[in-house]
């Protein structure tokens, strides 16, 4: 049987934009932007751990690498230390942070405030991180080392650090700054005086 | 009928159209009477939900994070400049973004015998970017050996490229004695060097 010219058409060609149709037949799976009068434009999925985001003169829409950044917690600590021994002691400054995805990397941003030594030749300071009961990076060391009998201060030690836990989502991870006195003849402090304030930042960081 | 359809100036959305006779720039979104659509404003945003609409919201920035480390000390007691071991390797994804830089360099000591002190700088591959740390270990008027524990700094910079970018520090002894100066001091301290990349 032969069709008639008006079914003909409907099945060939898309209905145009300007009779209220799309211009074009979109692909399944695909975004549709609209384009004024012309057909729409069709945004395939991209890669992995990309997202749709607006360009950077906000003029369009495009695919790019999504944010690796996805979460920030901080806390700080501001109680003076006094350590005297070289077995390593808890420092009192502390973070805690629940992972959102499984694998995920924790970027941390330490400062340690008010750090310095009392006048022994002999005695400097060692600092290190523990993530849950475990030494991961040690840093600071020797500090407060001076080759004379007189107090050394060297204000603040700093370190940034990027773990790896290799943990499920929901994992509770807990860092602490933990300080020992190497050789332990003298005395090593921390927030001197409690005038000073140690921070710690953690930062989850997608896989 | 379909010819009569075809004829129509504008096939509304319950006859399966647009219900407009232009598609507006942006993401085309649904509704009753005529497609709307999500504007690419403002830059840098992203496509998010919050319960009933979707919208372009502040998108996040941090694109990757990359670490390099190292514990092995090493020592100079010249004025040139020395790689101190501590580098990282990043790939920009986006030629316009900016690559932040942390830096500790740890077990940072000036020895003892002259008034000589340690100078720490960055640099991506042979460009000096900044000196961030100068005058380290200095004592005076005694010869005596001193530390400050590790040295910290960050600096923020625009690669333009796609390809691997290796920043690393370097270290000098200066002063003009004859004593050294030392890094990651008796291997017992790590230096880290962190490289984040920035979405522009």
């Amino acid at each position: 049987m032969a069709k008639r010219r008006g079914q003909q058409s409907l099945v060939l060609a898309p209905l145009p934009v300007g009779q209220g149709g799309l211009g074009s037949v979109p692909a399944a799976g695909n975004l549709l932007l609209g384009n004024g009068s012309q057909p729409i434009v069709q945004v395939a999925p991209p890669p992995n751990k990309h997202s749709l985001r607006t360009n950077s003169d906000g003029t369009a829409w495009t695919t790019a690498p999504e944010c690796a950044l996805l979460q920030v917690v901080s806390s700080s600590y501001s109680t003076a230390i006094a350590c005297t021994s070289s077995t390593w002691m808890f420092a009192g400054l502390q973070g805690a942070i629940v992972t959102k995805l499984a694998n995920s990397k924790i970027l941390m941003l330490v400062n340690v405030a008010g750090c310095g030594r009392t006048s022994t030749v002999s005695t400097w300071g060692n600092l290190a991180i523990h993530r849950n009961g475990t030494s991961i990076h040690n840093f600071g060391f020797p500090f407060g080392y001076l080759e004379e009998p007189y107090d050394c201060s060297v204000g603040s030690i700093d370190t940034n650090y990027l773990d790896t836990p290799n943990v499920p989502a929901g994992t509770s991870l807990n860092y602490q700054l933990w300080v020992a006195n190497v050789p332990s003849t003298g005395i090593v402090t921390l927030h001197w005086a409690n005038l000073c304030t140690s921070t710690m930042t953690l930062m989850e960081v997608a896989a | 009928m379909a010819q009569k359809l075809l004829n129509h100036p504008l096939l509304p959305i319950a006859k399966g159209g647009s219900g407009r006779n232009n598609l507006p720039a942006g993401l085309l979104t649904s509704s009753n009477l005529a497609l709307g659509s999500i504007p690419p404003t403002p830059a840098g945003s992203v496509l998010k939900a919050d319960g009933t609409l979707w919208a372009a919201k502040p998108g996040g920035k941090i694109l990757q994070v990359v670490q390099g480390l190292t514990s092995t000390q090493v020592m100079t007691n010249g004025s040139a400049w020395l790689d101190t071991g501590l580098q990282v390797t990043i790939t920009p994804l986006l030629a316009d973004s900016k690559i932040l830089l942390l830096i500790t360099q740890s077990g940072v000591i000036k020895l003892s015998g002259s008034s000589n002190w340690l100078e720490l700088s960055l640099w991506r591959d042979t460009t000096l970017l900044a000196a961030f740390g100068k005058v380290i270990g200095y004592v005076a008027p005694s010869n005596a050996a001193a530390s400050a524990g590790s040295q910290s700094g960050s600096f923020a910079e625009q690669p333009n490229v796609i390809t691997p970018v290796t920043y690393r520090t370097r270290m000098s002894c200066a002063g003009g004695g004859a004593s050294g100066v030392v890094v990651q001091h008796g291997n017992a301290a790590t230096s880290v060097l962190i490289a984040m990349e920035v979405a522009a």
